[in-house]
């Protein structure tokens, strides 16, 4: 089957871009890596060609059904698939969009920050390679390569929160270096069990196998996939590593972390339990765990007097709005958490590069430290109270329309899934109350001045009021983003529930990924 | 001149001749760009080792970017013959001296692979091995 015989399509070959695009924008950054002017061109172009073939990819997808190419044209289930479905297709473009404003959010503070000609050999290309994991981890149709997009993703990240920092936040890294290698360990050792147990690593060939082999077996090897998943997701009790490391990374870093990672590894958990694991009805294990991440989370936010971390517990907390949509295991209900999971990826992106220009003006995460920037800085209380209300998910938000599908879905699957959603309502109040708490301190009050830069020598400039133009632009073209998910809801929403019938029927996937025709 | 050096004179050009040979083999024997690049690597450990200097004559990091480069071009370029993405073939040619020769077109990628990790490991003795290099000529003081 190997050779220039076989045809290639030019969909397919658009299907492997979204990876190979941002692995040679990295490798042109690191050969050009004396010029900053190519990075910040090569980064900017590349990301925005990604989005728009991920934005040809969804239409295609939602159009005509998953689009598949075998690279190398060695047909699945032996060479590796590539699949773009309508969850992926979506969850990819979404991320590119934030990958993009996050970028653009980086480049301008380094300009503000170090001047026009500062060149790094670090940044661009781990930012690029980091991006191209993500996308590899969406697009993959096996749970191997699946394993090589994690390990490229994290590995960027790796050297994205440990580069030019201090000793303490080094220490932080390290946390989080050693809980993911950790995870991935688990995941290689996962990926071969599941080997050995079925003779494949590709979903749609698994799909099939998974309900020859012993129950027991499977059931193992579900809950081993969900603790790899749920180390990388932070599902409580295995979120302990979040809180401790985001909130020491720059700005624009963790706002890439904490709008994307958790939400790729719970774009792994969705596909692998509804592809490999199915079940009829609730699944009350991911019931308990989604009540138990919601309420720590939440109550977590309420203790902490650094804005970072009280964000990072926030984050915990709607990972498990997320796993409740997952829990409940319908069509509505998952298509109600991919939703949630677009929503998410923009809003948390949001809010850290937010507090990211509110460390840079006050000199300090310490809430207790600050006040007063209502008058002080009106763009940027704007700029706060706007993904605040969207995560809080007050109505017309993209959080309330987003939140509505899941309430909907869990109040209709039974009793328990009904007393959960009473549990997200909780979850979102408490989210609204830390946020006021949060809006009392920092902007009302009287003003603070600034505190000094402890290390002036490291990557994170604070306690300055210079912040350049399209560092609040990038910040703005989010929230825009946001507010569309609000306005184009009745799309949208449609669109994710073809989604979830796609995930729980399954045979779509299946029929693409094997095909008959072949 | 040190014993070692005279042997790293002699084992350096063998080693990288060695690792062209694995680089060669590499789709029908043991061998291929990853473990080729080790071995290449491994001369310039040696030569770090003998005489303190991995130097390569370019900058590392640019070694690892025209390796990765070049393995995604591989990648591409089945594409401009209307092939997939890293589709593979034969490519076989009578050459004068050699005779019928003939390759894989997956070594265009495995050259690729071979100057990243070339790159990465003379990297890693450039910033691992500064520590070594300071000693050195703080000895040659002394």
């Amino acid at each position: 089957m190997s050779g220039l015989a076989s045809e290639s399509s030019a969909l397919g070959t658009l299907l492997t871009l979204p990876v190979l695009l941002p692995m040679l924008g990295a490798a042109l950054t690191v050969v050009g890596s004396r010029s900053a002017a190519l990075q910040r061109i090569v980064g900017i172009v590349v990301l925005v060609a990604v989005a728009a073939i991920a934005a040809v990819l969804l239409v295609v997808a939602d159009h005509s059904g998953p689009i598949v190419e075998d690279l190398g044209g060695w047909a699945a289930p032996i060479g590796i698939a590539l699949v773009a479905d309508r969850l992926s297709a979506l969850l990819l473009l979404v991320s590119t969009l934030v990958t993009l404003a996050v970028l653009v959010y980086a480049i301008d503070q380094r300009i503000t920050d170090y001047g026009r000609g500062t060149a790094s050999t670090t940044f661009h290309p781990m930012y690029l390679m980091l991006c191209a994991g993500v996308s590899l981890a969406y697009l993959t149709g096996d749970l191997f390569t699946l394993f090589v997009a994690f390990e490229l993703m994290l590995t960027a990240s790796y050297v994205l929160i440990t580069r030019r920092t201090s000793a303490k936040r080094i220490r932080a890294g390290m946390t989080y270096v050693i809980v993911s290698l950790m995870s991935s360990l688990l995941f290689l050792t996962a990926v071969a069990l599941v080997y050995a147990a079925t003779g494949t690593v590709n979903f749609a060939a698994l799909a099939g196998r998974m309900e020859l082999i012993p129950p027991g077996l499977r059931t193992i090897l579900g809950l081993m996939l969900l603790v790899v998943f749920g180390i990388k997701a932070a599902i409580v009790p295995l979120h302990f590593w979040l809180p401790d490391s985001y909130p020491n990374a720059p700005g624009p870093v963790a706002a890439l972390f904490a709008g994307l990672l958790t939400k790729v590894s719970f774009y792994a958990l969705l596909r692998t339990q509804t592809l490999l694991f199915p079940r009829e009805g609730p699944w009350t294990l991911m019931l308990v765990l989604a009540v138990l991440t919601m309420l720590v989370g939440a109550l977590g936010a309420l203790a902490q007097n650094d804005l970072n971390r009280l964000l990072s517990f926030l984050l915990v907390s709607h990972i498990g709005f997320m796993l409740f949509g997952l829990a409940v295991f319908d069509a509505a209900s998952v298509s109600g958490a991919a939703l949630y999971a677009a929503h998410h990826i923009t809003v948390l992106a949001t809010l850290f590069l937010v507090s990211g220009l509110i460390t840079r003006r006050t000199g300090t995460v310490a809430l207790d430290r600050m006040g007063g920037l209502l008058h002080e800085a009106p763009v940027l209380a704007v700029l706060f109270a706007i993904p605040a209300l969207t995560l809080a998910g007050i109505p017309p938000t993209a959080g309330f329309v987003a939140k509505l599908g899941l309430l909907q879905a869990g109040a209709a699957a039974g009793p328990w899934p009904a007393v959960v959603a009473g549990v997200v309502i909780l979850a979102s109040l408490l989210t609204l109350y830390a946020l006021v708490r949060v809006w009392v301190r920092v902007f009302w009050g009287g003003v603070k001045p600034p505190i000094p830069d402890d290390d002036p020598n490291d990557e994170v400039a604070v306690g300055t009021a210079r912040s350049s133009v399209p560092m609040y632009a990038a910040t703005a073209g989010l929230i825009a983003a946001s507010l569309a998910i609000a306005v184009f809801a009745g799309p949208l929403s449609a669109l994710t529930g073809r989604a979830g019938a796609d995930l729980i029927n399954r045979e779509p996937y299946i029929a693409a990924v094997l095909g008959t025709s072949r | 001149m040190t014993l070692l050096g005279g042997v790293t004179r002699a084992l350096f050009p063998t080693v990288l001749v060695f690792s062209l040979y694995l680089l060669l083999v590499g789709h029908y024997g043991p061998g291929g760009g990853f473990a080729a690049g080790l071995v290449a690597g491994l001369a310039f450990v040696l030569r770090h080792i003998a005489t303190g200097s991995a130097a390569l004559g370019v900058r590392p990091p640019v070694v690892i970017g025209t390796g990765l480069l070049v393995a995604l071009l591989a990648a591409l370029a089945p594409v401009a013959f209307g092939a997939p993405v890293l589709a593979t073939t034969k490519l076989a040619a009578d050459l004068p001296l050699l005779g019928p020769v003939s390759v894989q077109t997956s070594l265009f990628l495995d050259v690729g692979v071979y100057l990243l990790i070339v790159g990465v490991v003379v990297d890693l003795l450039r910033s691992l091995g500064a520590g070594i290099e300071r000693d050195m000529r703080d000895e040659g003081e002394r």
